[in-house]
């Protein structure tokens, strides 16, 4: 089972900070403070959107008809998820 | 299946909307020269003697031609990135409710109520002089026409959110005098032939 990354904590809302990163070999463990990367911020399906956008060399076109969904459609996710990013970047 | 008519402009590619639309549009076009129909306008229907061939299917195309050409004005004004062939697919599959009045007039049938009530305005009771199959097709075509009006609304509005990525409210309400607007462009265009 793939289990999902939270990103928010489930008591008061704020955003998440890695603390901890850990060796699964040697069992080494680096402690700190470090931001989560822009992209694991957003949610697991525009995750997968991305990657699929990336998988077709951008072609939304492409994208729409293995999706089977309309162009404007897929234009409209990767818009949302722009102006999702902006307001990340903005925060 | 269900999603492809549910949610058409979200479902189905624009080449799938046009080729759909386009069919619509030639095969009612034809329907209408034989049950002289006639579509004077975008949202516009009226069942009129001697509807010569390509009356129906210029009424069709113009229609079409208009909606698109001022909902594109919209669009553009909503989101820059809006592409004109899915306003255009927007403006064929819409109108397609609108098609299907034309069955109502088969022989004539809806016309010459329309001419018997226009005659006899004066006197409501002579309604009932016509066959009782007259009444029945007059109530459930203004029944149906009240519903294409109606699924016209839904599918453009559903169309043109796709089309355009809108959200505002009053982007939406803009489709009202668009539509109002394309009515008036349309309608002084057909009467000049």
């Amino acid at each position: 089972m793939k289990y999902k990354l939270p990103i928010h904590c489930p008591s008061c809302e704020t955003d998440l900070k890695v603390t901890k990163l850990s060796c699964e070999n040697c069992n080494t463990a680096v402690s700190g403070t470090f931001e989560l990367p822009m992209l694991l911020k957003l949610t697991q399906e525009e995750q997968d959107f991305i990657l699929q956008f990336f998988l077709y060399s951008g072609s939304l076109k492409q994208m729409a008809q293995q999706m089977n969904i309309s162009y404007p459609t897929v234009r409209n996710k990767l818009d949302d998820i722009i102006e999702n990013i902006k307001k990340l970047q903005s925060e | 299946m269900k999603k492809k008519l549910k949610q058409p402009f979200e479902t189905l590619q624009e080449k799938q909307l046009l080729t759909i639309g386009t069919l619509f549009l030639l095969i009612f076009s034809f329907i209408a020269y034989y049950t002289n129909t006639r579509f004077d306008g975008v949202i516009d229907m009226h069942h009129t003697a001697n509807v010569l061939i390509h009356q129906p299917l210029l009424d069709n195309i113009v229609n079409t031609l208009c909606l698109g050409a001022c909902l594109f004005g919209l669009a553009y004004f909503v989101n820059h990135k809006t592409r004109w062939i899915d306003i255009l697919a927007i403006a064929l599959i819409c109108r397609i409710p609108i098609y299907f009045g034309a069955i109502f007039n088969i022989n004539d049938i809806s016309l010459t109520t329309g001419k018997h009530l226009i005659e006899n305005l004066s006197t409501p009771t002579a309604m009932f002089d016509l066959p009782a199959i007259n009444l029945i097709v007059l109530i459930l075509e203004s029944i149906y026409i009240l519903a294409a009006l109606v699924l016209f609304c839904i599918l453009l509005y559903k169309g043109f959110k796709t089309a355009t990525n809108a959200r505002k409210l009053s982007h939406s309400l803009l489709l009202i005098p668009i539509v109002i607007l394309a009515e008036i462009i349309s309608k002084a265009l057909v009467f000049l032939y």
